[in-house]
């Protein structure tokens, strides 16, 4: 129920926000062909639509009592959310993602997967020693079928490009 | 011309590239969780660096044998390896714990079947069905492609409501750039890396694998014991199995390659349909659920079909049938080959190759997948935590690799985080997926008709054909309605 009303809201939203985009675009052009906001604003309405109908679902739902248990049930639910150990991870690997992409041109393809590699295998568990030889050996691997038999671009780092070379 | 398709596809290097990509696609797809199309979408990048043939041949072979891989943990564990494997699960799984070499083999050969039925009404179809399609022009795309978004939206989604929200994110992200018809630039926000749309492999990789990686970290510390797997009486099982339950066979692989032929369902969907079908005929319907092998074949036969029959308007028509074709098309396109009619003309030794390789994936599959039944304990020891950054990595040179660009893997990653939310949600990737490449097609259609005709409607429903797929798709939009008044009929009956 909680989540029907969160794509409610994030739909109504969404179409507000496309229609807000659309001011500068025309909806319809010469003649009154469909111009190029014709679609855009077809499916923001349709966005809208959809929010309002979930939003309509949510409220009838509320009326019939079953709701406000519900809500405090699923702050409770939230809290609990927060300090899960598996939402925890899969927040620390996002993390660590974003951290690896944002070093990609800085420090080049290969040392960052090969740090990015073994820091998240660390740690998840794996033990140092385990996860040093199995990032090296899929960096190295990478290396021999990407580069030398693909012969796939990779991003290579700002500085020190000669390191790579 | 057959010795010029049998020259093409016994190149070592095409030969090469299915091995490998049959090993990538066993290894994918016996890991819970992780589903062929998102081994398509990691796989695709790659094929862009190889010659057209050999990178199809590539995407081809790794879902045939990803999907029959899947069966593996559910007949070990319990656990369907990818969604098409969901069907069978139970009757495999009791099946499996007498008989798990037996059960594995009789379902690697049916799947093999499945998909040999399936390529060889793909063979004899398509051709016909692109003759025909010749005549088609933005009408008959315009109702064609409008009729597969419906199907993305009834058939995708548990609440309907929730597949029109994925088709409209979809389309909104596919309205990204230089617009089709006039070239006005829309949404970009002055970036000139936008101009071009969002890229669609980045995106697929971003919304099928970050959300499963993200599942998988959650536990990761997961992996599987399982003892080796040892003897059986194969042969026996197999050839009983195939004697009594030929039937069965024919009739799930026709099922499955129809249903994938429907843009929107894939082979998880032709499996649970022909599963239904196989309980509904059968003479002892209690046995399923129980572990009867007659439920195995039923669901196995038609996923691997299914793979098959997605092909079908994907190369005729251009419209994917399901999440994997969708980014086969991607790479077609990466390669110059638009699917479509002309194609069957302009490239058409090539596709007969193409038809060749869905037989020849088949049959290697018999091997790879024997091969992986008897290692399938070492392939199910691989802790998460191991796996999970692997793929990322591979994720991000895939990403990157298609223009050389960082902002692609940024595109990856925002579209994967929001994936993940998505499914969270309810909201079915595979109906954003399909409306990012259909979206675009709707519009420009639709327009393109509007301006020939100017501006008569009439000329949506003035040729045979266009006024048929109108019926099509508007009779799709009223069905769930039609459904859940039998439903509240049935309900106040009873």
């Amino acid at each position: 129920m909680m989540k029907d009303l969160t794509v409610s809201i994030i739909s109504i939203t969404l179409g507000l926000f496309i229609i807000m985009l659309c001011r500068d675009l025309p909806m319809f052009i010469a003649r009154g062909y469909p111009g190029p906001s014709f679609f855009p604003l077809l499916l923001s309405s349709v966005s809208i639509l959809c929010g309002l109908i979930l939003l309509i679902k949510f409220f009838k739902d509320v009326r019939k009592g079953g709701i406000s248990s519900n809500l405090r049930f699923n702050f409770r639910v939230l809290r609990q959310v927060l300090n899960n150990k598996p939402v925890i991870n899969a927040l620390k690997f996002s993390a660590l993602l974003v951290a690896y992409i944002l070093l990609i041109p800085y420090a080049g393809f290969f040392l960052v997967s090969l740090i990015f590699m073994f820091i998240t295998q660390v740690v998840y568990g794996v033990s140092t020693l385990k996860a040093f030889a199995i990032s090296s050996a899929v960096i190295l691997f990478v290396y021999v079928l990407f580069i030398g038999i693909l012969k796939v671009v990779v991003p290579e780092p700002i500085l020190g490009q000669l390191l790579y070379r | 011309m057959f010795f010029e398709i049998l020259q093409l596809i016994l190149q070592p290097h095409v030969l090469f590239a299915i091995f490998i990509a049959e090993l990538f696609g066993v290894f994918i797809g016996a890991m819970p969780g992780l589903t062929a199309t998102m081994a398509t979408a990691l796989i695709v990048p790659f094929t862009y660096f190889m010659d057209p043939l050999a990178g199809i041949s590539m995407i081809i072979a790794m879902t045939a044998v990803a999907i029959f891989a899947g069966d593996i943990p559910a007949v070990l564990l319990k656990i369907p390896g990818t969604p098409a494997s969901a069907a069978q699960t139970l009757d495999a799984y009791q099946l499996g714990r007498s008989k798990p070499v037996e059960t594995l083999s009789t379902d690697l050969v049916c799947s093999a079947l499945g998909g040999i039925v399936g390529s060889l009404i793909l063979i004899f179809t398509s051709p016909i069905l692109a003759e025909f399609a010749v005549n088609f022009s933005t009408v008959e795309y315009f109702w064609l492609t409008l009729w597969g978004l419906s199907m993305a939206i009834v058939i995708s989604a548990e609440q309907p409501i929730k597949g029109v929200l994925g088709v409209i994110i979809g389309f909104l992200i596919a309205t990204i750039g230089i617009e089709p018809v006039y070239g006005y630039v829309r949404f970009t926000f002055g970036r000139v890396e936008l101009l071009s749309g969002i890229s669609f492999i980045p995106a697929m990789i971003g919304l099928f694998a970050i959300p499963e990686l993200l599942k998988q970290i959650s536990k990761p510390h997961e992996k599987y014991l399982v003892q080796l797997l040892r003897g059986g009486k194969t042969y026996e099982m197999i050839s009983t199995a195939l004697k009594k339950f030929k039937t069965t066979v024919a009739r799930s692989s026709l099922i499955g390659t129809f249903i994938g032929a429907l843009p929107g369902a894939g082979a998880d969907i032709a499996a649970w349909v022909s599963y239904g079908v196989a309980k509904r005929v059968s003479k002892k319907p209690e046995e399923f659920g129980k572990g009867t092998i007659e439920g195995v074949i039923a669901a196995t036969s038609a996923n691997n079909a299914a793979l098959s029959g997605a092909w079908i308007p994907l190369l005729v028509f251009g419209i994917p049938g399901d999440s994997i074709t969708a980014i086969a098309l991607g790479a077609l396109m990466a390669h110059g080959l638009r699917p479509g009619p002309m194609l069957f003309q302009r490239h058409g030794t090539l596709v007969s190759a193409m038809f060749a390789v869905f037989i020849l994936a088949n049959l290697l599959m018999l091997l790879i997948g024997y091969l992986a039944i008897r290692l399938s304990s070492n392939i199910l020891r691989i802790p998460r935590n191991v796996l999970v950054p692997l793929i990322a990595v591979f994720c991000v040179i895939g990403s990157y690799a298609v223009n050389n660009s960082l902002f692609d893997v940024w595109s990856m990653l925002v579209l994967g985080i929001l994936g993940y939310f998505m499914e969270r949600l309810g909201i079915p990737i595979p109906s954003v997926v399909l409306a990012i490449i259909l979206g675009p097609m709707v519009e420009f259609n639709f327009i393109t008709t509007l301006m020939k005709s100017d501006l008569n409607p009439i000329i949506f429903v003035s040729r045979p054909v266009a006024a048929g797929l109108a019926f099509l798709t508007i009779f799709t939009w009223v069905l769930p309605f039609i459904r859940t008044k039998k439903l509240r009929i049935k309900g106040s009956e009873s």
